[in-house]
């Protein structure tokens, strides 16, 4: 029971991660909690939705097209953004205007009926020594651990990606060395936006769509970047699936859903204990 | 007075502007006015909390809990709805309990914390049937139920008592604390204002006023989900209504409340009945492009010219540093520093930068830990934290200015001597520091040099027995270092002990002891002829 428990818990925070990876890279180079994020989540899985189970794409073709909707969502942020006097504080109050457009927008386009994809071969489960798992699940967080690991080699490896790190770690520095700060936050935004909605497809295959769920995304995601600190797939994958194992041995030990609990806690106590404190700049 | 009588007309207007719709309209009218105040009560108690600084994204936490507590109090039977309701407020203060930690948070990370908080209780709440899972169905409550006359009036009196309320915090010491704290808390904390201690009233009181407005809502719709209650809704209208008002004015909530609900209610909602909200969605996002301040223009709290006599003048105390060793995010940055500073004598305090100079202020003034050894003021340890050692009478002075921008150069000299109880001090340190001219000008407006003048007006004015100062002559020209200097030694002559950091040869003039620091260690102490005579010996 409680080895099913703990691998349920490692797919889920696997999926978490992949979640939390386009907030983590636009708070880390674009320093703007987004707390859009969950219906830019959203969003793209509704475009893979409709794509894929309304007009028949096949699935990557779909795929493409909600990172491009993501792109474009992220990508509309960062000259709005500049125009915020504090933007630490009013960034924060925005990003929760634009939550709430987006999730009266879905409202409006997609009512509140829970979207799921059609039971089949994909929603079979498969047995793993004494572990059982179902196809989707395993499909989606081998596709997530895949996602992340593409996202840290781009980071660590291409030109761009440590123009993204240079900028994440000091502007002033960056731009001394010739790295335009303005560019990589809208090179952060940009990615960050298309890898947000592709995460949709993670929660399309996993769980439901509705417009009401992207707070709870949005704090999965807060929780996923509070405690894996920076935007590094080793980094993020640890602290979802401390989130997953978490949430799985919760529900297993007391019943019930126990993601918004876990991930609150998570995001409380972090905040407890490293936030930004009013007398921190000694 | 004006303020008064202004407050008041728009108030009286906006009752009888309720009372015609209420009249007019009928049952739909009771259900529009009773939702427009509903909702005012709700942005009021969010703008509360702005005055103090803070920043909610989570009022649905406590709107939540007040529902839910009414609703089970009711249908279990064991109180009456009205006496129910204060149970309910009671409730949603007590859940504001486990956001006190949170309270040392700057603004962006404490509305983190309760968007964090209102998330975990829908969760909580949606998952848990002790916590209500199920939802309630209300019975008939006489007088509140529905859109009844009884429940637009209460909800009317309740949102014209949280706006008359944050009207009269703003004219107590609270009020002027957390307005303090809001400008900059470093400089608050320094005058011996405890920034959680000033923070919780607030805090405590808006989620008590919106669980009361969430425990009213359960009787207006008559049935209680906690998916419904604790839904961020109830998080972004009460931002969204008191950021377009001005969230720093008592009418704030109000304002922001007329300018946008009945155009959602009366023409939004017959068209997109699922999506209305949209509106609110809008006006956040357009204010902040247009005008993130709001409608109406902030209230700052006014110091006012005598101020009673608050607190004691601080008794003289000698300093001892014992073996004081600090280490600064993993760096050793003072090891095994011992120093003693007797009442009226002044210790100059030299190094290169890196030194430790900073440091041994911080550390003595209670804004870093101390990793070995002990700071003792009158033989006694030192009590923990800068706004304690504040009260004990450390006095600090910042080397950049930090001073409270939106008051005037008066009123931040005021708010120090009004803690230290000598409003006396006021006019004669603006005047010997040549301040006087500037005295209503906002402290926000100075030049760097009349900015680090009114940074000694205002420690001298708090009438410290310690004075710790972190470069006081840095960037002054020489007559107002001379008119600086004086005043120090005045201080000194009054009783003081004198911590003096400065680069130039002034401090060298006043102080009976030097104190030389190289890389966090003591290079040299002792009296200024010592040292002249350690420097011109022949090396060994």
């Amino acid at each position: 029971m409680l080895l099913q428990a703990v691998v349920s818990g490692l797919a889920l925070g696997l999926i978490y991660a992949g979640v939390g990876a386009g907030f983590s890279l636009i708070l880390s180079t674009g320093r703007l909690t987004n707390l859009a994020h969950g219906e830019f989540v959203l969003v793209g899985g509704y475009i893979l939705f409709v794509l894929c189970h309304g007009i028949g794409w096949p699935w990557p073709l779909a795929l493409g097209a909600a990172a491009l909707g993501g792109a474009l969502l992220g990508g509309a942020l960062p000259p709005l953004v500049r125009r915020l006097p504090r933007r630490e504080v009013d960034g924060l109050a925005f990003t929760l205007g634009v939550a709430f457009i987006l999730q009266n927008l879905l409202l409006l386009g997609a009512t509140a009926t829970y979207r799921v994809i059609p039971g089949g071969y994909w929603l079979q489960t498969v047995a793993l020594g004494p572990v059982v798992l179902s196809r989707v699940t395993l499909l989606a967080a081998g596709a997530a651990a895949v996602a992340l690991v593409a996202l840290d080699r781009w980071l660590h490896v291409s030109w761009t990606g440590s123009g993204l790190r240079a900028v994440s770690q000091s502007r002033a520095a960056a731009a001394s060395l010739g790295i335009s700060p303005a560019r990589m936050e809208r090179v952060a935004f940009l990615a960050g936006g298309a890898i947000a909605a592709s995460a949709g497809g993670l929660v399309l295959l996993t769980r439901f769509l509705t417009p009401g769920e992207g707070p709870a995304w949005t704090l999965v995601a807060l929780a996923v970047a509070f405690l894996g600190g920076r935007p590094e797939a080793l980094a993020l994958m640890a602290a979802g699936i401390g989130l997953g194992v978490a949430e799985s041995l919760a529900t297993v030990l007391a019943g019930g859903a126990w993601r918004e609990v876990v991930a609150g806690g998570a995001v409380l106590l972090w905040l407890f204990v490293r936030g930004r404190t009013l007398l921190a700049d000694a | 007075m004006r303020e008064w009588r202004g407050f008041f007309f728009v108030w009286a207007g906006v009752f009888s502007a309720a009372a015609l719709a209420a009249w007019t309209m009928g049952r739909y009218g009771h259900n529009v006015v009773a939702f427009g105040f509903l909702y005012a009560l709700l942005a009021t108690s969010w703008s509360w909390l702005r005055a103090s600084g803070l920043l909610s994204f989570g009022q649905a936490a406590f709107f939540g809990v007040g529902a839910l507590t009414q609703a089970g109090l009711v249908t279990a039977g064991w109180i009456s709805p009205w006496p129910a309701l204060a149970a309910s407020a009671a409730a949603g203060a007590l859940a504001a309990l486990p956001l006190i930690p949170a309270l040392r948070l700057r603004p962006a990370s404490f509305g983190l914390a309760t968007l964090a908080y209102a998330i975990l209780l829908k969760g909580l709440a949606s998952s848990v049937p002790a916590f209500g899972m199920e939802g309630f169905l209300l019975p008939p409550a006489p007088g509140i139920a529905g859109a009844a006359p009884g429940a637009m009036v209460l909800l009317g009196l309740l949102a014209l008592t949280a706006s008359l309320g944050y009207e009269a915090f703003l004219r107590l010491p609270g009020g002027r604390a957390a307005a303090a704290i809001r400008q900059s808390p470093e400089t608050t904390s320094s005058l011996g204002i405890d920034l959680v201690g000033e923070r919780w009233r607030p805090l405590t009181l808006s989620a008590a006023a919106t669980a009361l407005a969430g425990a009213v809502f359960a009787h207006l719709t008559g049935s209680v989900e906690p998916t419904v209650v604790f839904s961020p809704t109830f998080s972004v209208l009460p931002l969204v209504l008191g950021m377009l008002g001005g969230a720093l004015h008592p009418l704030g909530g109000l304002v922001g409340t007329l300018a946008i609900y009945p155009l959602d209610e009366l023409l939004l909602r017959p068209v997109l009945p699922h999506a209305h909200l949209l509106a609110y969605g809008l006006a956040l996002f357009g204010l902040l492009m247009v005008r993130p301040e709001g409608l109406l223009r902030a209230r700052i709290p006014a110091i006012p010219p005598s101020q009673a006599h608050r607190g004691r003048p601080h008794e003289a105390l000698p300093l001892a540093v014992r073996n004081l060793t600090v280490r600064r995010g993993g760096v050793l940055a003072l090891r095994d520093v011992s120093f003693r500073i007797e009442p009226g004598e002044v210790l100059w305090v030299l190094g290169p930068n890196g030194a430790g100079k900073t440091s041994l202020l911080l550390a003595i003034a209670g804004r870093i830990p101390v990793a070995e050894g002990e700071i003792l003021f009158g033989g006694a340890p030192s009590p923990r934290g800068a706004a304690a050692r504040a009260r004990r009478g450390v006095g600090r002075s910042f080397q950049a200015p930090r001073p409270f921008p939106e008051w005037t150069v008066r009123e931040n000299v005021a708010l120090a001597s009004e803690r230290a109880g000598s409003p006396d001090d006021v006019e004669a340190l603006l005047e010997d520091l040549q301040l006087d001219g500037l005295r209503d000008r906002p402290a926000g407006q100075l030049s760097v040099g009349e900015g680090k003048r009114l940074e000694l007006a205002r420690v001298l004015a708090a009438r410290p027995s310690l004075l710790l100062l972190d470069e006081p002559l840095a960037g002054l020209s020489p007559e107002a270092a001379g008119r600086v200097s004086g005043l120090i030694e005045r201080a000194s002559r009054r009783g003081a002990a004198v911590l003096w950091v400065e680069h130039g040869p002034a401090a060298g003039e006043l102080a009976s002891q030097l104190l030389v620091l190289e890389s966090g260690q003591i290079r040299f102490r002792g009296s200024l002829a010592e040292w002249e005579a350690a420097r011109r010996a022949p090396p060994a």
